[in-house]
């Protein structure tokens, strides 16, 4: 007992002195509980209202509530997975010390508990203070009361815990440390993430049919870009493996330069934790994505005849307003992930200054490897977008230009741009510290 | 750059905070010369090593290589001058973790532009004995092998001078003989060599000693045998 409390008051005094990495997750599990907690208190509001004003504004609350759950829970499974990475070494200290198994997974959970309770419990708080001062809420159509019911109070820690549990149990389960293994549980959800994304894109409409015509198509399409997405930031890491490899050996006998350090840092990487490449990915896809179905809809709503060629369904303020919660999200954790892996940075900056390196190419190795991160993230996000509009785009027989205008449109393109502004300054600021 | 003869260390202190750890008030080192430092553990030695190659800045004083203050270089330029000047064994070999060992040792002589750099730094490792080792990365070696690859580093690079970080601890006696011989023979061949050590049988070989001691870096001198340091280290001379 006497061991543990030692043990215990060592772990705490680690947490204070790893303070960057520990702030770096709290921020996020903080941001996260913010985006979800004002989203999820719109939609509990809109439920509320009376009929008109509660339709119309849970018309948009719903899906900003579901874009921001994707983005959520992508951004805290990477950054808790992340996290968890940076303490093996602090975690082999332990068993030399000999600290049993059943008391170290306990302080593993403990120490990742209590940030993500308290970062948590600060982004409720921030949500419900603000609902209180901010109600009612002056709308267009009325004023609406902003309710922070139990949809709030127990759907935001559920959708924090759900997203960040599985890094800390599997980072627990792996205590004492041993070689890492693809876990069993990883592998059967990406496969039915995997298999459910298919069964959303085949079950959809092949042409749009019924009283809602295109309509009837859209939320299957955005279905497709939550699911795609997700789906894509468990597929993305392994693809890149794989390319990344042949990519090595066909370059094994070149002089080492930025463009080989920075692939080799990748690589390692996205083996040992998919390097964030998830983070990028779901803030292009999901605003993005979100663009193209409407964009695609129009198209298809324009083939029928029942919109006018110079009217548009999609209204892009709205749209932005929508996005900007989850692009903002994502921007923030990219940025952060280089201060995460700022440790294992700093040794091998270290031993690179050792061996020669000056600190102009240290700074350009960190800035090409956050553009190999966004490449590979964006090339995924607009993979998914490209999924998610297809059957509306194949069903108006759109030319290779609309797909192109759809695709890569004007929320994609920004997106993909404040994402790799965050990533280039993460980078740099990592550097620094 | 290349052509640096003289190595000298002139006045210089290291505190962390108001402690001061380590004083080295007149230290040379010449090119083809071999020199240890000695001295208890914690008691600057790696300190004085890392402000000799300009990894650490010293509190006060100067470490100057011919007519260069290397103290008032920074940031790229101090990384150019240090990569063409030294060759560097870090305490715990100061390998890439990411890199096998192989591509640890070519990296070093890519960095400085050195052509055929693969079977130059695969020759490196042949020379110690370690080609069996070369695609290992170093969390899959041990201390001592991650040292030798480190040496063998230094071997592949040619540097006119080279700091060494206890280079011969956790060696067996084979390979600690590998590594002794590697650096006379290095000596040898023109470079300056500065040495951190508790190896005394290694200080005895090489052509002077400095010995840290009251938190001070003596003058460098010569020794015959592990006797004299043993003398040296009690201030008996």
């Amino acid at each position: 007992m006497i061991g543990f409390l030692r043990l215990l008051r060592a772990s705490l005094l680690a947490t204070v002195s790893d303070w960057r990495q520990w702030s770096a997750y709290g921020a996020i599990v903080f941001a996260s509980a913010v985006v979800v907690g004002a989203c999820l208190t719109g939609v509990e509001s809109a439920g509320r209202a009376p009929a008109p004003l509660g339709g119309m504004v849970s018309s948009w609350t719903t899906p900003a509530a579901l874009m921001a759950l994707a983005a959520g829970t992508t951004c805290l499974s990477t950054v808790s997975r992340l996290t968890q990475s940076q303490f093996d070494r602090t975690r082999r200290a332990w068993v030399c010390l000999g600290v049993m198994p059943w008391p170290g997974r306990a302080l593993i959970i403990g120490e990742a508990a209590t940030v993500a309770l308290a970062a948590t419990g600060a982004g409720l708080g921030i949500v419900v203070a603000a609902a209180a001062l901010w109600t009612p809420l002056p709308l267009a159509s009325g004023s609406l009361t902003l309710t922070t019911g139990p949809l709030v109070v127990i759907g935001t820690p559920s959708a924090v815990a759900v997203a960040t549990a599985p890094a800390i149990v599997n980072a627990a389960r792996r205590f004492p440390p041993r070689s890492r293994r693809r876990g069993t549980a990883r592998i059967v959800s990406t496969i039915l993430l995997t298999s459910s994304c298919l069964l959303a894109v085949r079950s959809m409409p092949s042409a749009p049919a019924g009283r809602d015509g295109a309509a009837g198509m859209v939320p299957w399409s955005l279905l497709v870009v939550a699911l795609g997405a997700l789906t894509a930031s468990r597929i993305a890491p392994g693809a890149a493996d794989i390319v990344l490899s042949g990519l090595e050996r066909l370059l094994s006998r070149a002089p080492w330069n930025v463009t080989r350090l920075a692939l080799r840092a990748f690589a390692v990487a996205v083996r040992q934790n998919g390097a964030g490449v998830a983070i990028p990915m779901i803030g292009v896809a999901v605003p993005g994505g979100l663009a193209a179905v409407f964009l695609a809809g129009d198209q298809a709503l324009r083939d029928a005849g029942a919109l006018a060629p110079t009217e548009a369904t999609l209204n892009w303020p709205a749209a932005i307003s929508l996005a900007a919660a989850p692009a903002l999200l994502a921007a923030l954790t990219g940025a952060l992930v280089f201060i995460l892996s700022g440790p294992t940075r700093r040794e091998t900056g270290r031993n690179l200054v050792a061996a020669g390196a000056t600190p102009t190419l240290l700074r350009a190795t960190a800035a090409a490897e956050a553009f190999l991160i966004w490449t590979l993230g964006t090339i995924s996000a607009v993979s998914v977008i490209a999924l998610a509009a297809s059957p509306l785009l194949s069903a108006t027989r759109a030319s290779a230009g609309t797909w192109i205008a759809v695709v890569v449109n004007p929320l994609t393109l920004g997106c993909a741009a404040l994402s790799l502004l965050a990533l280039c300054l993460g980078s740099l600021f990592s550097r620094r510290t | 750059m290349e052509t640096a003869t003289q190595l000298r260390m002139i006045d210089v202190e290291v505190r962390y905070g108001r402690r001061v750890v380590v004083g080295a008030p007149s230290v040379e080192v010449l090119r083809s010369t071999t020199t240890a430092v000695v001295g208890a553990s914690g008691s600057g030695k790696s300190s004085l090593l890392r402000c000799m190659t300009g990894l650490q800045r010293p509190s006060s004083g100067r470490v100057v290589v011919d007519d260069l203050d290397l103290t008032a270089l920074k940031g790229n330029r101090l990384a150019r001058y240090r990569r063409d000047v030294f060759g560097i064994v870090l305490q715990d070999g100061g390998l890439v973790p990411s890199l096998s060992a192989l591509d640890n040792v070519q990296i070093a002589l890519d960095l400085r532009r050195i052509p055929r750099s693969r079977p130059r730094a695969r020759a490196a490792l042949d020379d110690l004995g370690l080609s069996c080792l070369s695609d290992r990365l170093p969390g899959q070696l041990s201390g001592g092998e991650r040292q030798r690859v480190a040496f063998a580093r230094v071997l592949a690079q040619r540097a006119p001078f080279a700091t060494l970080d206890e280079p011969t601890a956790s060696l067996d006696a084979d390979s600690r003989e590998d590594v002794v011989h590697g650096i006379l023979t290095l000596a040898a061949a023109g470079c300056g060599i500065v040495a951190v050590t508790h190896d005394l049988e290694l200080a005895a070989q090489c052509d002077a000693v400095a010995v840290i001691s009251d938190k001070v870096l003596s003058t460098p001198v010569t020794v015959a045998s592990v006797a004299e340091i043993q003398q040296l280290t009690r201030g008996e001379r």
